[in-house]
């Protein structure tokens, strides 16, 4: 920014002008005008305020100053109808300001010391603020947008309390992005708050353009395919995040927020959970985890059985399983890793594509290749129910980057299962529980509440108890008050009892 | 986890899942074998001796590293302090080399099971390296991931394998365990002795006492280990000795898997292939508490980089897989392995107790009464 511009053309060029970097951008407007005798510049990018406020600004700018001889800024500063209008003289500050989309006054000949009006456009913004990724039947279907201030406004409409702290930076040396991390003062701890704002400030990078680009710098282990911080678009999920302790990160310009620190359990939590009774709640968040435990291991299974030991299916399944693949010139490894392929190649077209094409595609996809695959005994049935199976259960995690994760370790433990069987499943699972074990987010164990075990943390964690059970914040986030609540009793009488 | 200081700590829970995997190891597959040179079909009541006299040996452990001011209630402290610097490290050694040989003999009989059972027509070696390379992985995490993988180990058997055995219910003849009590004390006493063999692994609670977070309120949970490491192998030797008669069990070598090869589920049947390499998640566990003891060891002994013992210790493993081939190496190895547990745990153990014991009534140095923590040993 402070690279000095030597085409010095103009008048008002004295040893260097901060603007002048400016200048060389066709949409930075910089015109004088001229008010009760006084000559003003006024300079903004086009691009970048919003007209409305402009107008208003100029519009008071003119008739309001009185006539006088001297240019006091702060007397003109005091006629300006805008909120957060300042003075200064930072050389630095001037081009900043103008880049967060403020307009520029400043008398003519006189560089220094320059008045800064805040009107950023909000340009841009889609309007509709529904959940684009995670849905829910019950529940708010309030999601985030692209710009900051509305999602830290749609957050402190449900946290009415001046104990949510919003803490604000800039980050990227292009993008100049602000970042806000938000926590529950007297209930996150301390140090994942100061764990997460010294990673945050240690990172430097260009451009932030979503939060999840944060998420990958500040992790724990970048050598992981987990997410370690829970990604959402939800605003149910991030307030619940932060009542529970957990501190929560957003960047401008992205729709989601990340909270930490994670555990693995998260990425199996739907709001819609807490908003269903709690034994229907605990069997959905069951059968996620069924579903995700299924996804990783079916193809390698039927891989593992179909190669190695024919022995652990009854003959009576044997059967149909011989007689489905019987045609079938390939070993179970290829034809396995051919169909997850192409399911694989499904679901990236179909979330390039736009929405009409998408389904047309699947039909394509899903229904007539699989047929003419099996026609054409490039495969078999069986396999074709498997991987489907598995695809379609890879996708019960409501966290889109948890079933990404999913759907990529399935490869490795199909290829272990090739090589050496139920074995190099079992190989599979130890690397991939080991791997578990070590990870951390924000310093926390991501396997809690299992590893390490705390037995009071598991009633929200495989199953979701009742709300008169889970009255204390979870452990592992040691947050610094526990009870969250204290449950009602709503006094029942027994109709037998009565007179 | 909280974590004192700068050093990680484990709650009382984990003891269980740490001590569980000591005392049940790979022998839980052919311990009812070795039954037949003694007790028989009475051998239950001498597993019921066995964990008796483990019981005894948990708490003289408890005891005498309780005695210990508190930086010092370790194996190698305790083993410098009583014995001097010398002594003290030649026993710390032999320690040292019976964990690393603990983990070898699981890690190599478990290889050896795998190929002889499922993998027959694989090269031993690719196997053998890609489990180091597992145990690399999960030792180098430190005892966070060991203690991890114990709890994976314990679960997986007592939640995948310990309920299928009841599956078999139906086909068991009660009275093959009839009559009661026609051994005499000698082939009881064999038998107890072959079970205590299968309890040595817990001498990994010398090493790991110290991470204990409330060293006091953990003694129970070293009792439940046992008594779930007792039930499970009772459960396993009642349910063989009444299913396969006295001469059939002469013909398996490994009766726990012959026993679960005869169940049969609406979509699987001959479960022994998938709980054996299944099984890899219990043998890991071992291995590597194993070797992370070992490796504890050696760093408070000689201050060597626990990662670089690590290293050393997974390449003396592949050499040695060579080295150990057939089943009587194995057995060999195995065999050196007991004898040493035997003396290590079974006598040693009971002595430095009585050392504890005594050097507290002589108005001694172990300076536990010294609630500061100021270690007054001559070490000190």
């Amino acid at each position: 920014m402070n690279s000095p511009v030597n085409d010095n053309q103009h008048k008002s060029n004295t040893p260097h002008d901060p603007l002048d970097p400016c200048r060389r951008s066709d949409d930075f407007v910089m015109s004088t005008m001229t008010v009760s005798g006084l000559a003003f510049e006024v300079c903004y990018y086009k691009t970048l305020v919003d007209s409305h406020l402009l107008e208003v600004a100029i519009h008071s700018l003119q008739e309001r100053i009185p006539s006088s001889e001297e240019v006091n800024l702060h007397d003109v500063l005091s006629h300006i109808p805008i909120e957060e209008t300042k003075v200064t003289d930072q050389d630095e500050e001037m081009v900043q300001s103008l880049l967060q989309g403020s307009l520029l006054i400043r008398p003519c000949g006189q560089i220094h010391e320059v008045i800064l009006v805040p009107m950023p456009g909000k340009e841009g913004v889609r309007s509709d603020n529904d959940t684009e990724n995670e849905f829910s039947v019950i529940g708010p279907k309030v999601g985030f947008v692209e710009a900051l201030p509305v999602n830290l406004h749609l957050i402190r409409t449900q946290l009415r309390t001046p104990n949510l702290i919003i803490k604000e930076m800039t980050l990227g040396s292009l993008s100049q992005s602000q970042v806000a991390i938000l926590y529950m003062d007297g209930i996150a701890h301390p140090e994942n708050v100061s764990r997460m704002e010294d990673r945050l400030k240690g990172i430097d990078f260009d451009a932030v353009l979503d939060t999840s680009q944060l998420d990958q710098l500040i992790a724990d282990n970048s050598l992981t395919p987990f997410p370690l911080f829970t990604t959402t678009e939800r605003r149910d999920r991030v307030i619940y995040a932060l009542i529970t302790g957990q501190v929560a990160v957003i960047s401008e310009g992205s729709p989601s927020f990340i909270t930490g620190p994670s555990t693995l359990f998260d990425f199996f939590v739907s709001p819609e959970d807490y908003y269903l009774p709690w034994a229907l709640g605990s069997f959905f968040r069951l059968i996620r985890i069924f579903g995700v435990i299924f996804s990783l291991f079916a193809s390698a299974l039927y891989v593992a059985l179909m190669t190695f030991h024919y022995e652990v299916i009854p003959k009576e399944l044997l059967g149909k399983l011989i007689s489905s693949r019987q045609n079938v010139p390939f070993p179970p490894f290829v034809e396995a890793i051919f169909l997850e392929t192409t399911i694989e190649f499904l679901r990236e077209a179909g979330a390039r594509l736009p929405n009409r094409i998408g389904q047309t595609l699947g039909i394509v996809g899903g229904i007539i290749l699989g047929q003419a695959a099996v026609e054409a005994a490039l495969t078999s049935n069986v396999l074709i129910i498997i991987v489907s199976l598995s695809a379609l259960a890879s996708f019960v995690t409501p966290i889109y980057k948890m079933s990404n994760a999913i759907r990529f370790l399935r490869f490795p433990i199909i290829i272990l299962a090739a090589i050496w069987g139920a074995f190099g499943i079992a190989i599979g699972l130890c690397f991939l529980l080991v791997h578990l074990s070590r990870l951390k987010s924000l310093g926390s164990p991501y396997m809690a509440p299992f590893y390490p075990m705390r037995f009071r943390d598991l009633k929200d964690s495989l199953i979701r108890a009742s709300y008169e059970q889970t009255v204390k914040r979870p452990s592992y986030l040691r947050p610094l008050s526990f009870i969250r609540y204290k449950p009602g009793r709503i006094h029942q009488t027994n109709q037998l009892d009565e007179e | 986890m909280n974590t004192s200081g700068n050093r990680y700590s484990m709650s009382p829970i984990h003891l269980y899942f740490v001590l569980y995997v000591s005392l049940v190891g790979v022998g839980l597959m052919n311990f009812q074998y070795k039954m037949l040179r003694g007790a028989e079909k009475d051998g239950w009541i001498s597993i019921l001796a066995a964990a008796v006299l483990i019981s005894i040996i948990l708490k003289m452990m408890f005891v005498l590293l309780s005695r210990q001011s508190p930086g010092q209630s370790s194996l190698v402290h305790i083993n410098q302090r009583y014995w001097g610097r010398i002594a003290g490290s030649v026993l710390n050694w032999i320690f040292i080399l019976y964990f690393l040989l603990g983990a070898f003999v699981a890690y190599r009989s478990y290889i050896h099971i795998i190929q002889l059972w499922i993998l027959p027509t694989q090269n031993n070696l690719l196997l053998g390296i890609v489990v180091l390379l597992l145990v690399y992985y999960c030792v180098s995490g430190g005892i966070q991931s060991v203690t991890g993988m114990c709890l994976w180990g314990t679960i997986f058997i007592l939640v995948f394998v310990f309920p299928q055995t009841f599956l078999v219910t139906s086909y068991l003849h009660p009275r093959n365990l009839l009559p009661v009590l026609d051994h005499n004390v000698t082939s009881l006493w064999l038998s107890t002795r072959d079970m205590l063999h299968e309890f040595i692994g817990c001498g990994t609670l010398l090493v790991v006492y110290p991470y204990i977070k409330t060293p006091g309120r953990s003694l129970k949970w070293a009792y439940l280990a046992l008594a779930t490491a007792t039930i499970v192998y009772l459960v396993f030797f009642i349910y063989s000795f009444m299913y396969f008669n006295h001469g059939q069990m002469k013909e398996h070598l490994w009766p726990t898997l012959s026993l679960i090869s005869i169940i049969e589920m609406p979509l699987i049947q001959r479960m022994e292939y998938l709980v054996l390499s299944f099984w890899l998640l219990k043998v890991l566990s071992i291995i590597t508490l194993g070797l992370w003891a070992a490796c504890h060891c050696l760093k408070m002994e000689r201050s060597i980089k626990p990662s670089l013992g690590l290293k050393l210790a997974i390449v003396l493993f592949a050499v040695l897989l060579f080295v150990v081939k057939d089943t009587v190496d194995i057995d060999m190895v195995t065999e050196l392995y007991t004898r040493t547990g035997e003396i290590l745990i079974l006598l040693y153990v009971p002595l430095l107790f009585i050392i504890s014991l005594v050097r507290k009534n002589m108005g001694g140095s172990d300076g536990h009464e010294d609630m500061l923590g100021q270690p007054k040993g001559e070490e000190a």
